[in-house]
């Protein structure tokens, strides 16, 4: 009794009410508030509320009744997901590309950024930045076209190199072994420059007399870039991973639809295709409850694996997201 | 208050207008940026002035026409509404009765306006009618958002009256399972047609190749080498050519789809004049593998890579020789040819039998096209639903008809003994740049649902065209698609297991001729057997039920 008399004291005594509290800073700081609604407003009305709509999953939705009055069907659509005979295909191409975006795609920047840092003349390092950057303005479709004439078996370059070195003309769009390299090499093109952005900015903001004194010590610049800038960017790098584990599963579909052929079909057909072809190019009526079903399964697998991420990294490197 | 207090409110209050103006919905949307038909074409081209005395009956008293004028909106592909506008006989139409289609521009694609369709279903910002699926005309229009038009037809529209007591098998397939009918579907003109072979007759000549001894299949693979052999030293030349789907001579190895009283072979649904029976087409694919081995057949267009473009570019520029295309395209590739090649010379080629010599029936598509049913959204009023109605109802009658396939008497045709004749110029009138009023009767492109009459369709043509539609496109080498009523259930499972199994048995074909899969009995069988696993077999089984309560 005594004991809890004591604990009940403890509580009282530090801290008041959150309510209380909230209100108080809410008068001090009315006009961050204030100026905080638009953006909530879009969080709100765009983030979250989209993610409301999701509940059409559990239904068998009409466009015309609406969420409101289409009737429910508990976990009917995830049912047929369990029994759809291509869902283990579409998982499957899905996770490798998917872990190929990180494992190959990740680091690209990263290095790319290490070693830029490492060029002295600052013009030229801001030109190959800039110039680094530009392709992340690309569409997608631009981007496709420019593969497509640079792999053209009839004309692109590649194989005219190829066949230059008395190599056999390759139909690198038609085969389903390339799919995947030239979706990653087209990933990296697109996006290297912005990641190598963010990680330049933070070697911005290291220290320059742990290179002083590096300098003293006798360290090369190899041993510099390993010993004290990676270490110093380690935070935005994990930051980076973990944004990238959360996007594991969202490919690019704009590209992968403009990449994607019936001799491709094998390994260019992933799970965002899938929903994109049962809910907006169904050559029937349009199934949109299997197709967010099938969708929400794949966002709950990777807000999972992004869960994961952030527990892993504040273990190993005392650093997370949230 | 300082300054920067009020900056800072300002700034807060301009962004939350911001926001609520992003996120308003406007019922009076599709009314704003509803497009007229061709305001612009208050400058009419001389035909068009001609014309200006049937304009003087408009609304009320209009031969043909039970309304008296009005006004609604209508979404519908842009294309669509790109061409009517540029229709001398279609402002005709409305100076006629009186009636203004307030176009909302949807998506290029056709296939693309269905979702959207479903947007604005869902947002209430629907225009008053809509070209729709019947898929969606019937399963929306069951649960209250189109009007039921047959009390509308009953009371307004003696024309469609007419029309459905004289078409029963019509009025059956319009109508959904509560007895309404929700979508008028239009005529299909492309079921009149099938798609065509043509080839560079001056190829031919110099190669040494008689069109006339291509008989068959055999005969065809033996052209094929001819030619080869002669443009060996023209970089990427494949004598076989064409555009996106390869899959275009399943007729030939009767693999094709069916639907009759037997049962439903292939797929059928949505894909009903280049569906195909996968676990038939091994002669096919052991042809098709011939000619890519050999290299007679584009690789690229194999793998379903080649687009329309670079498809039109190889045969201009003399990379290819034959084609089984749209029948329109000889002529289409005439009129640009001579500025590559002054000898360049696209001819039409006989039908071609099958492997075993037998006489091909073409497919063509269904006789009424189930991806164009007019519907009218139940929040337009009952009088616009009756203007719309009325409207349509006039291209039904004698007069309307004449108009829509043959314009106005003196102007773009004329009455013979012989019958009617254009007065207008194919060639000429689609050689006018886009955006200028022309008189064509492309009865394939929509405009009005209405009946299409063949003799005015295929007269309208290039000369060469002409001809050869009226040789061709007989009874006896044309079989037509036809329509099966889907229920809502049997449609949605259909949907979504030909999502995937379409492509997946194309892949599996694809894999085959190019190499990938060893071609021999095992590796086929275990392709049929993989179809199957993955629900061909119950596709068939839909397939076939909905056939039978169709016609059974």
């Amino acid at each position: 009794m005594s004991a809890k008399k004591n604990k009940t004291a403890v509580q009282a005594v530090p801290k008041k009410p959150l309510g209380e509290r909230i209100k108080k800073d809410i008068k001090k700081n009315y006009l961050l508030y204030i100026m905080l609604i638009p953006g909530l407003l879009v969080l709100v009305l765009f983030k979250f509320g989209p993610v409301g709509a999701m509940v059409i999953a559990f239904q068998k939705f009409s466009a015309f009744k609406g969420i409101s009055g289409s009737p429910w069907v508990g976990l009917d659509q995830f049912r047929r997901i369990v029994k759809d005979p291509y869902m283990l295909k579409l998982v499957k191409n899905t996770v490798i590309l998917a872990v190929l975006s990180v494992v190959v795609v990740f680091p690209v920047p990263i290095i790319f950024s290490l070693f830029l840092n490492e060029v002295r003349n600052r013009r030229i390092r801001s030109t190959v930045q800039s110039a680094s950057f530009l392709p992340y303005f690309i569409s997608s479709a631009v981007m496709v076209s420019i593969l497509y004439t640079l792999v053209s078996p009839s004309y692109g370059l590649v194989n005219k190199i190829i066949e230059f070195f008395g190599g056999k003309s390759i139909f690198f769009m038609a085969e389903p072994g390339w799919f995947r390299p030239l979706y990653i090499i087209l990933q990296i093109w697109q996006t290297f420059g912005y990641s190598t952005v963010i990680y330049i900015a933070a070697m911005m903001a290291i220290d320059t007399e742990q290179y002083e004194a590096a300098d003293m010590d006798g360290a090369n610049r190899w041993q510099k870039m390993w010993y004290i800038t990676l270490p110093s960017i380690s935070s935005s790098v994990i930051v980076m991973l973990i944004i990238s584990i959360g996007n594991i599963f969202s490919v690019d579909l704009d590209r992968i639809l403009l990449m994607y052929n019936s001799s491709v079909y094998e390994t260019a057909d992933v799970i965002q295709s899938y929903v994109y072809r049962i809910a907006f190019d169904s050559a029937g009526f349009p199934d949109y409850s299997y197709g967010t079903a099938v969708n929400m399964l794949k966002s709950v697998i990777a807000f999972i694996l992004v869960i994961i991420a952030n527990k892993l990294a504040a273990k190993y490197s005392e650093t997370r997201l949230f | 208050m300082n300054k920067k207090k009020v900056v800072s409110l300002l700034l807060a209050t301009m962004m939350l207008g911001g926001v609520l103006a992003g996120c308003a919905t406007t019922a009076a949307a599709p009314a704003a940026s509803a497009e007229p038909a061709k305001e612009e074409a208050a400058a009419p081209a001389a035909e068009g002035e001609a014309a200006a005395p049937a304009a003087e009956a408009s609304g009320s008293g209009t031969p043909g026409y039970e309304g008296d004028g009005g006004e609604f909106s209508m979404y519908l592909r842009s294309t669509f509404i790109d061409w009517i506008n540029d229709l001398e006989w279609y402002k005709v139409a409305e100076e006629r009765t009186g009636v203004h289609v307030n176009y909302q521009r949807g998506a290029d694609e056709e296939d693309a306006t269905y979702p959207e369709i479903d947007q604005m279903v869902l947002s209430g910002t629907l225009t008053d009618c809509a070209l729709a699926k019947q898929d969606q005309a019937n399963v929306y229009g069951m649960q209250g958002a189109f009007y039921n038009l047959k009390p509308l037809i009953e009371q307004y529209a003696p024309h469609i009256q007419a029309y459905l007591a004289d078409h029963p098998d019509y009025e059956k397939l319009i109508t959904a399972e509560d007895g309404a009918i929700y979508g008028l579907l239009t005529e299909n003109a492309n079921a009149l047609k099938s798609s065509i072979w043509f080839y560079r007759a001056d190829h031919f000549e110099k190669a040494g190749v008689d069109p006339a001894s291509i008989k068959n299949v055999d005969d065809l693979t033996d052209a094929l080498r001819t030619l080869k052999e002669y443009y060996k030293d023209v970089p990427n030349y494949y004598p076989l050519n064409g555009r996106e789907e390869v899959f275009r001579f399943i007729t030939l190895f009767n693999c094709g789809n069916s639907a009759d009283d037997s049962g439903v072979k292939g797929f059928y649904y949505n894909n009903v004049e280049w569906g195909f029976d996968p676990t038939a087409a091994y002669d096919m694919v052991e042809t098709m593998k011939l000619w890519y081995d050999e290299g007679l057949i584009n690789p690229e267009w194999v793998a379903g890579a080649f687009s329309e473009g670079d498809w039109e570019g190889a045969m201009w520029e003399g990379r290819g020789s034959i084609s089984y295309d749209f029948y329109t395209r000889p002529a289409t590739f005439n009129l640009a040819g001579k500025d590559y090649d002054p000898d360049y010379n696209m001819q039409i080629l006989d039908f071609i039998a099958d492997k075993d010599g037998n006489p091909v029936r073409q497919q063509t598509p269904t006789l009424y096209n189930e991806k164009r049913a007019t519907v009218i959204n139940i929040n337009a009023s009952e009088e616009t639903a009756k203007d719309i109605i009325q409207w349509i109802d006039y291209f039904y009658s004698e007069e309307g008809q004449t108009l829509a396939n043959w314009g106005v008497e003196g102007v773009s045709y004329e009455e013979t003994p012989e019958g009617r004749k254009f007065l207008v110029s194919y060639n000429d009138e689609l050689a006018k740049p886009d955006g200028t009023m022309e008189w064509t009767f492309l009865s394939d492109r929509f405009t009005v649902c209405k009946p299409v009459e063949a003799e005015a369709f295929f007269s309208f043509n290039d000369p060469a065209v002409a001809e050869a539609s009226v040789r061709l496109f007989t009874e006896e080498n044309l079989r037509h698609g036809v329509n099966i009523i889907y229920n809502e259930e049997e449609a949605t499972e259909l949907a979504t297991l030909t999502a995937s199994l379409v492509d997946m048995s194309k892949a599996g074909m694809v894999s085959f001729i190019t190499g990938k899969t060893e071609l021999n009995e095992e590796n086929w069988q275990k392709y049929v057997d993989d179809l199957k696993a993955a629900g061909y077999d119950r596709v068939i089984e839909l397939q076939t039920e909905a056939y039978n309560n169709t016609y059974k």
